[in-house]
């Protein structure tokens, strides 16, 4: 009996602590089977799944990345909102946006983040005289930024719409290009031509419906005219190298879906236009240099974060399944990729 | 040890008192199960505790009553497959007003039909001049500002011709949280949205300062407060309160597609970031039994019903900027989708 007790407190006392664990271990059990969200690495500490040609430049989180042989490289400090970085046509260089809060500048800076030169000055010191600045297209010949520009009315302080201007890169007055539609937010995503004309994004609100149009203007303050139908709600238009197709986003904002399109360009209007199959929430197409395969961001799978995608042929009559060129980031999808 | 005769001693039945022979061990087999089982509850319990404390403290709410027509009632469950109207309100308690006290600058009327799946929208202008259901008119998000959820509901149904099964409230933070908790939230911005004068009250700690926002077009996936600001900016668009409206209700779509891999696992992490920041007279049991049939629900199948003019018209009333009501039709547009009670 002696003997027989401490052994029976022994292994009562490891069955208690069994049944404990147990608990612990249910409790355990039910965290590790909530949904795990993906929280976006940092594309510099992964690896592109897909070899692409080229160098790619994209943004995540504030920060932009260089992608070249499936590596990433940050060309900006992290704790910066940077953002839709743009090739400067037959220069070494890009320029991209870097946001604060209330206002925006447009930065030409080196393709590896290095010797950074304001171009807009849209601070100042009372909060209703700053300005944001984003969509930044250097034209053909690389002279002239165009880019979105937030208008504000004298006489209604609520109305506050982008406008696209132009502005040499080199520096010197902007130039209005468009008349935005009031309280639309207005004229965004400019493509400026090899003809000298701009294609944009022209948003309108009529009765009680909101939606894009593709818009070709010839000249600053000129009339412009629509490239697609107000139903359609298209916008994000990515011009090929050659000019002559045109890839877009057409949305539809009441189911929450959308389309990535391609359609001819004529330079004075489109053909007709097909959906390449590039899987729900598609978003800023962008052109490889060859002008025959397209980059996009999406979601991986129906939802989450956004992924860098790859569409082989989208021009071809049946197009390959698109190729994820990266897993598990956040990209910033309001920021299209450059590819050179 | 053995015997003088070489057979092994025998040990006697009852010597060692801890044998308890075949009976004993059953009995301590069942009881060792039990404490296994009893063990593996309390984990589960303790696991789910926010969401039984959120049971008791913001589901199954009695609506308090505001006139003597209307006691205080739990709202009784529906039939199963019958349809059902929610009201489903959203407060701006960014610390100007008293926390019982506050307008709801979001109210949607949704009907849910589980035997066709389709679902009903229809917002409901906060601008709108009605008679209060407590006496007197006033802009709508009033009427939970006077008498909480009973008055927003009776106000509601006197003035819709709609009957109302339950409500749920939500407040800003309450859905800045749920977005967080979710990870984060695909939304198609159908228009670049810009305000020079949107409240710095969640963002930048000020109840009464401003600060400037920019929300860019297209599909993104963003994070609480900046999916807030796509859905709760109001000036610099054309439509108004009414595109706060319509982009509430792609956010309610949005959000029910984010929903769509929940599981119970995940009830406890979604109820504390709730916290304080919903009630409901929906019971826990029936916003269990809502989520398989949300699941259901496809985007093609929710109808979206919009108060455009002529449904009202623009005018001034007690020194205010208000939507005074075309009844006829807004009866009209609420008959697309709402019985009349």
């Amino acid at each position: 009996m002696i003997r027989g007790a401490p052994r029976r407190l022994a292994a009562l006392t490891i069955l208690a602590v069994c049944m404990a664990g147990f608990g612990l271990g249910v409790w355990r059990l039910l965290g590790a089977l909530q949904t795990r969200y993906p929280t976006g690495v940092r594309p510099d500490q992964s690896h592109a799944l897909v070899d692409l040609p080229g160098t790619v430049f994209l943004a995540q989180g504030g920060v932009l990345y260089r992608l070249h042989n499936q590596s990433f490289r940050a060309i900006t400090g992290f704790g910066g909102r940077w953002t839709q970085p743009t090739p400067v046509p037959g220069a070494p260089t890009l320029v991209a946006v870097t946001q604060t809060i209330n206002f925006s500048n447009l930065v030409e800076m080196a393709a590896n983040g290095g010797a950074r030169r304001l171009l807009t000055h849209n601070a100042a010191p009372a909060q209703a005289n700053n300005h944001w600045a984003f969509y930044p297209a250097v034209a053909p010949g690389g002279r002239t930024v165009f880019y979105a520009y937030d208008l504000h009315d004298p006489n209604a302080s609520y109305n506050v719409t982008f406008a696209i201007m132009s502005q040499p890169l080199a520096g010197g007055a902007p130039t209005q290009w468009t008349t935005p539609n009031p309280y639309t937010g207005g004229d965004v995503q400019p493509v400026p031509l090899p003809s000298g004309g701009l294609l944009y994004s022209k948003f309108a609100i009529t009765n009680g419906a909101t939606y894009a149009q593709l818009w070709l203007q010839s000249g600053p303050g000129q009339a412009g005219s629509p490239l697609t139908p107000a139903t359609a709600d298209c916008q994000e238009p990515a011009l090929s190298p050659s000019g002559r197709e045109l890839a877009m986003i057409c949305v539809n904002a009441r189911t929450q879906h959308d389309t990535l399109e391609v359609a001819p360009f004529t330079g004075h209007g489109i053909g007709p236009r097909t959906i390449v199959p590039a899987g729900p929430l598609a978003a800023s197409p962008t052109w490889s240099p060859s002008g025959r395969q397209l980059l996009y961001l999406a979601p991986s799978g129906k939802l989450g974060p956004f992924q860098l995608w790859w569409l082989r042929n989208p021009l071809a009559r049946h197009p390959a399944a698109p190729a994820q060129v990266t897993t598990g980031l956040d990209l910033t999808a309001t920021s299209a990729v450059t590819w050179r | 040890m053995s015997t003088a005769s070489g057979q092994p001693r025998r040990r006697r039945a009852g010597v060692r008192p801890d044998d308890a022979g075949p009976r004993g061990r059953r009995w301590a087999a069942i009881l060792i199960a039990l404490g296994f089982a009893v063990s593996g509850l309390l984990g589960a319990f303790f696991y789910f505790l926010p969401v039984l404390t959120t049971a008791l403290h913001d589901t199954g709410q009695a609506r308090p009553a505001t006139d003597p027509k209307r006691p205080g009632v739990v709202a009784p469950a529906p039939a199963a497959g019958r349809p059902f109207t929610v009201l489903l309100l959203g407060s701006d308690n960014d610390r100007k007003f008293v926390a019982s006290h506050i307008l709801t600058q979001t109210m949607i009327l949704v009907r849910v039909v589980p035997t066709t799946h389709q679902v009903y929208m229809l917002s409901i202008p906060r601008d709108l001049w009605v008679p209060l259901s407590t006496g007197g008119s006033a802009k709508i998000d009033a009427a939970y500002e006077i008498g909480g959820p009973a008055s927003a509901i009776s106000t509601v149904e006197q003035d819709f011709h709609v009957h109302v099964d339950y409500y749920a409230w939500v407040g800003l933070n309450g859905l800045v949280d749920l977005i967080d908790r979710l990870g984060g939230i695909n939304l198609i911005a159908q228009m670049p949205v810009l305000d020079d004068f949107y409240p710095a009250d969640l963002a930048g700690g000020d109840p009464y300062g401003y600060r400037r926002i920019v929300v860019l077009p297209g599909p993104q996936f963003d994070q609480g407060l900046h999916a807030l600001e796509y859905v709760r900016s109001r000036h610099g668009d054309l439509l108004g309160d009414i595109a706060r409206s319509i982009r509430q209700q792609e956010l309610l779509v949005d959000l029910r597609a984010a929903g769509h891999h929940l599981s119970v696992a995940d009830l406890p992490g979604l109820v504390s970031a709730l916290n304080g920041q919903f009630h409901t007279d929906l019971g826990l049991g029936q916003i269990s039994a809502l989520l398989p049939l949300a699941q259901g629900i496809t985007s093609a199948n929710v109808h979206n019903l919009i108060m455009l003019p002529p449904d009202f018209s623009y005018g001034t009333a007690a020194s205010e900027s208000v939507l005074f009501p075309n009844w006829p039709q807004i009866q009209a547009l609420v008959a697309r989708g709402f019985p009349s009670s």
